[in-house]
């Protein structure tokens, strides 16, 4: 079982290194979304492997189902050329500054979660729904509510920017 | 424990406010209020109710929402520089007719967020709080009719505004693994030096990454300047100004882990030291007014560091009064900033130029809210200052202090600079002789002003709501 | 949980299973729904291969794979072909956790409807994809059409089966069906109509079938985002959607309709014959409702079928709250 748990985990590290690879370097955006959905579906796999198995449908029916879809209809809606300005080859030196910020924090934090490994479980509990929901509703609630509130601030500033544009025209 | 409304009615005003705003925003009736009219009025009120509950004592949301005499004087921070901003902002020449109302909606959004940030005491809340109160001030920016610059200043805020949050998200992911709680009472049993949980301190620089990315901290301050420029004034004076509160009162709640001698307040004192000179130096050469304001809004972060980091009642109380003063000051340079610019322009130095003829009222409040902003006896900046400075000396690094109190000196000159063009250059044949502005924009700045004077003189008014046990 | 060897190998028979009978049903599926066309229009239908037709679709199904698939010119070849995959692959763990009789489920889980939901929503992608990558404007309105309806349609969805899991208390569909009875009124129809009804609404919606088929619609962009593709490309897709038609019959069952509980003779037979009636009205549906315009469909998702999910929702919760 310690064995298949790792080679799962390399697996769904593979996968989310890979979309996150294709994200980054793809030149048509549409390719770009096609790994995020890599990552979100690599992602949802290491919540299976924490044993937090409704956080892991969650983040499928929601980042898979739900936002990459409309991020799809969002570029659907732009020009999505392959050939913008964004398209055209990196510079040698942007592209190592991009290595060493990437690097930096990377190996720093490996290191220090290697050499100091924080306490953790042998095997990991099950957290079900009942677990979430108590905790939502009990010593997170706050933040709970406080969600919702973004999501409106964040829908009506949406309208209220895109509007704008539509006076315009 | 029982949910007591009581305590948070500043809270449930200013969420009755956001309602009603909404409301008319979605109406489509011919008749409407005057937003910015019945806004000032019940923004005014706002203030009267965070005055009177300013004593109110208690723990509820499970925890973690605690009111106590740190969050109610942010409240009324918050909700003073709430009601300036709207009265600032309701005759803004740059914004559409019909978008004043979600105009104001997400300023009042913001100012919720702040509110409720003073007075959590959970990582989650306090991260959701800082997010509402930054994200609603996202949609503001761009509504500046006739600017390009607008959007693209919209695009940098809200791109670097999400890489910050993703890295604070990060940095609280680690601080939840290693100390397995977001209670900040939790927090202070366990260790926070390098040594015993690197993964801990670790995560919170990542996640005080995120948060001065608000304050405009040194390395997270490059946003400022460029959104400054493209926001329309009235914006900027609202996003220069409150977000800082907020970010400090987290700042204050988290420093009773930040105990001097700890990397992380090291770290923190150096980012300030550099963010004090380099907002300095930078604000030197700036012509455009909003610019020149905008780098020395982070100096000011990084004074209001000092106190923070030595770690002691004296300092904390002081970076909240310089905090509040804070407001105050950039409250009333940014007024008379917004009242000469009549059509909504980016201001240049050379724009002052007579304002002592053309307007001599105004001229002075800006004279004493830029002495104010440089610590200039007898105004309250004087005071903040002196009080940061002498709290830090000795209970912190004492080579923040002497940097600190080096670059007030070099601030004198940028200051004095907006001084010297609105009294002693003579503006050029062109520019009309006065600028016209009802007795009211001029009543009002001059309260802003007598305020800073009166503070400066009675700095004990502002103390003695400042909790004595903090 | 130690690492059990019969329970794996119980996996893979399940699963092994569970597409054999997806490939059985899909095929009875394409039989059924052209004989029943036919009867409503008062023609036979197929009849020409086999005894009343009935080797027509074996024949289709040779020919589709017989064919050469084909990618158009200028195509996103990463995503032309990974789009009919993906409609199929979630296919076989969206009908794992379904309990087909009282010890017939291929997985038992105890989020088995948040696994159906979660899975189910990929298929929008793939439609996204294949509209995006096969470089064609019917393609491509068809797939804009499908993630306006399918994004607006899974909320109700979501609701009126959450307003069931509230009453039930579990995620578990093999719970949820041993909680009802064996007489209809035990159903959770009979308690949830509403629900019912909404749906069984999205559900055709979800699935995209008519008077919902918009993102294809024949008459108006030659056949939507499937427009390009050829042999077994389309093989996949029209298998996907059979697949999920069956998928959300079986929901259904099993959520309102008592699942194999009966009151003669509980078992498999009366979740397939409960299953395959609604599958029935589904295609009953197809040809007597004309199909939706676009305005309508959304019109009817957010005005009427959103709000009334979400009374149904509170009305549940609030009663559920006093008794």
């Amino acid at each position: 079982m310690e064995i298949l748990a790792k080679l799962a985990f390399a697996l769904y590290a593979l996968v989310i290194i890979t979309g996150a690879i294709m994200a980054v370097t793809a030149k048509s955006l549409v390719r770009a979304l096609v790994g995020l959905i890599g990552v979100m579906i690599g992602v949802a796999g290491m919540y299976l492997l924490m044993a937090a198995p409704f956080v892991a449908f969650m983040q499928i029916l929601i980042y898979v189902g739900g936002v990459s879809v409309l991020i799809f209809f969002a570029i659907m809606l732009t020009k999505a050329s392959p050939d913008g300005d964004e398209s055209s080859p990196n510079s040698l030196r942007s592209t190592l500054n991009a290595l060493v910020a990437m690097l930096a924090p990377g190996i720093i934090l490996s290191v220090v979660i290697l050499r100091y490994p924080p306490e953790s479980f042998p095997r990991p509990t099950d957290v079900g729904a009942f677990d979430l929901g108590e905790g939502m509703l009990g010593p997170y609630l706050l933040p709970f509510e406080l969600i919702s509130i973004i999501l409106f601030v964040a829908m009506a500033g949406a309208v209220l920017v895109a509007w704008r544009k539509w006076g315009d025209k | 424990m029982e949910f007591r409304p009581d305590l948070i009615i500043p809270e449930l005003y200013q969420l009755l406010l956001i309602g009603a705003l909404f409301i008319q925003g979605i109406a489509d009736r011919p008749w409407m209020p005057r937003v910015g009219k019945w806004l000032s009025w019940c923004a005014g009120v706002g203030i009267l109710i965070s005055a009177g509950s300013l004593d109110l004592n208690g723990l509820i949301f499970v925890g973690s929402y605690r009111v106590d005499t740190l969050s109610q004087f942010f409240k009324f921070a918050v909700s003073f520089g709430f009601a300036v901003a709207v009265l600032n902002a309701t005759r803004q020449p740059t914004l559409e007719k019909e978008k004043h109302c979600e105009y104001f909606m997400f300023m009042a959004l913001s100012a919720w967020g702040l509110m409720i940030l003073s007075s959590c005491v959970e990582l989650i809340s306090i991260y959701l709080a800082l997010e509402l109160a930054s994200f609603s001030l996202f949609p503001l920016v761009p509504l500046r009719s006739g600017e390009k610059g607008a959007a693209e200043a919209a695009v940098k805020y809200v791109f670097f505004g999400a890489a910050a949050t993703a890295i604070g998200l990060f940095g609280f992911s680690l601080i939840l693994a290693s100390q397995h709680t977001t209670y900040l009472i939790d927090f202070m049993q366990k260790p926070w030096a390098w040594s015993e949980a690197p993964m801990a301190v670790a995560g919170l620089t990542l996640f005080l990454c995120g948060m001065l990315f608000k304050l405009a901290l040194f390395p997270f301050h490059f946003w400022a300047p460029d959104v400054y420029e493209g926001a329309s004034n009235e914006t900027v004076a609202y996003i220069s100004t409150m977000p800082k509160l907020g970010a400090v009162v987290v700042l204050i709640r988290l420093s009773m882990l930040l105990k001097p001698g700890l990397e992380i307040t090291t770290i923190l004192a150096l980012l300030a030291a550099v963010s004090i000179t380099y907002g300095n130096l930078a604000a030197l050469i700036q012509t455009d007014v909003k610019r020149l304001l905008g780098y020395s809004t982070i100096a000011h972060a990084g004074y209001v560091m000092v106190g923070l980091t030595a770690g002691t009642t004296e300092g904390v109380a002081a970076a909240a009064f310089y905090s509040f003063i804070y407001v105050i000051m950039n409250f009333a340079c940014f007024w008379v900033i917004c009242r000469i610019a009549t059509d909504g322009r980016n201001l240049k130095l050379d724009d002052l130029n007579g304002l002592y003829k053309r307007a001599p009222g105004l001229a002075l409040v800006l004279a004493v809210g830029a002495m104010a902003l440089v610590g200039l006896p007898p105004t309250a900046g004087f005071m903040g200052k002196l009080f940061l400075l002498t709290a830090a000396w000795n209970h912190s690094y004492n080579w923040l202090v002497v940097i600190a109190a080096a670059n007030i000196a070099i601030s004198i000159y940028y200051y004095l600079n907006l001084v010297r063009h609105a009294y002693t250059k003579e503006a050029p044949e062109s520019t009309p002789t006065a600028v016209p502005y009802p007795f009211f924009s001029l009543l009002w700045g001059g309260l802003l002003a007598a305020l800073l004077i009166l503070f400066g003189i009675l700095p004990g008014l502002v103390f003695k709501a400042l909790p004595p046990s903090l | 949980m130690p690492f059990d060897v019969l329970q794996f190998v119980y996996l893979v028979v399940a699963v092994v299973a569970i597409a054999a009978f997806v490939a059985v049903s899909a095929l009875l599926l394409v039989y059924l729904e052209r004989k029943v066309a036919g009867h409503i229009q008062r023609r036979p239908g197929p009849f020409e291969v086999g005894p009343h037709g009935i080797l027509q679709t074996m024949a289709d199904a040779l020919k589709l794979i017989g064919k050469q698939p084909f990618k158009p010119d200028g195509a996103d070849s990463i995503l032309f072909w990974l789009a009919p995959v993906l409609a199929f692959a979630p296919a076989l763990p969206l009908l794992l956790p379904i309990p087909f009789g009282p010890l017939l489920t291929g997985l038992e889980v105890n989020l088995g409807l948040i696994l159906i939901l979660a899975f189910s929503g990929i298929n929008v992608l793939a439609l996204c994809m294949a509209g995006w990558g096969s470089n064609n404007k019917w393609a491509l309105l068809g797939a804009a059409r499908s993630v306006a309806q399918s994004v607006g349609y899974e909320i109700p969805l979501l609701m009126s089966v959450l307003a069931v899991a509230f009453m039930t208390g579990t995620l578990n569909l093999s719970q949820i069906v041993a909680d009802q009875g064996p007489w209809p009124w035990h159903w959770n129809m009979f308690t949830q109509p509403l629900a019912f009804f909404i749906y069984f609404t999205c559900a055709v919606a979800e699935t995209n079938r008519a008077p919902f088929d918009l993102p294809e619609a024949e008459s108006e962009l030659t056949a939507g985002f499937h427009t390009e593709y050829s042999g077994m490309g389309f093989g996949l897709f029209f298998l996907a959607e059979y697949t999920n038609m069956i998928v959300v019959c079986s929901v259904a069952t099993a959520l309102f309709l008592g699942g194999w509980q009966a009151p003669l003779l509980p078992g498999f037979w009366w979740f397939l014959i409960k299953m395959y009636l609604l599958l029935l009205t589904i295609m009953w549906f197809r040809w007597t409702y004309p199909r939706l315009r676009f305005d309508q469909l959304l019109n009817l998702n957010w005005k009427w079928l959103l709000p009334l999910s979400l009374v149904n929702l509170l009305g549940t919760a609030l009663l559920m709250k006093v008794f």
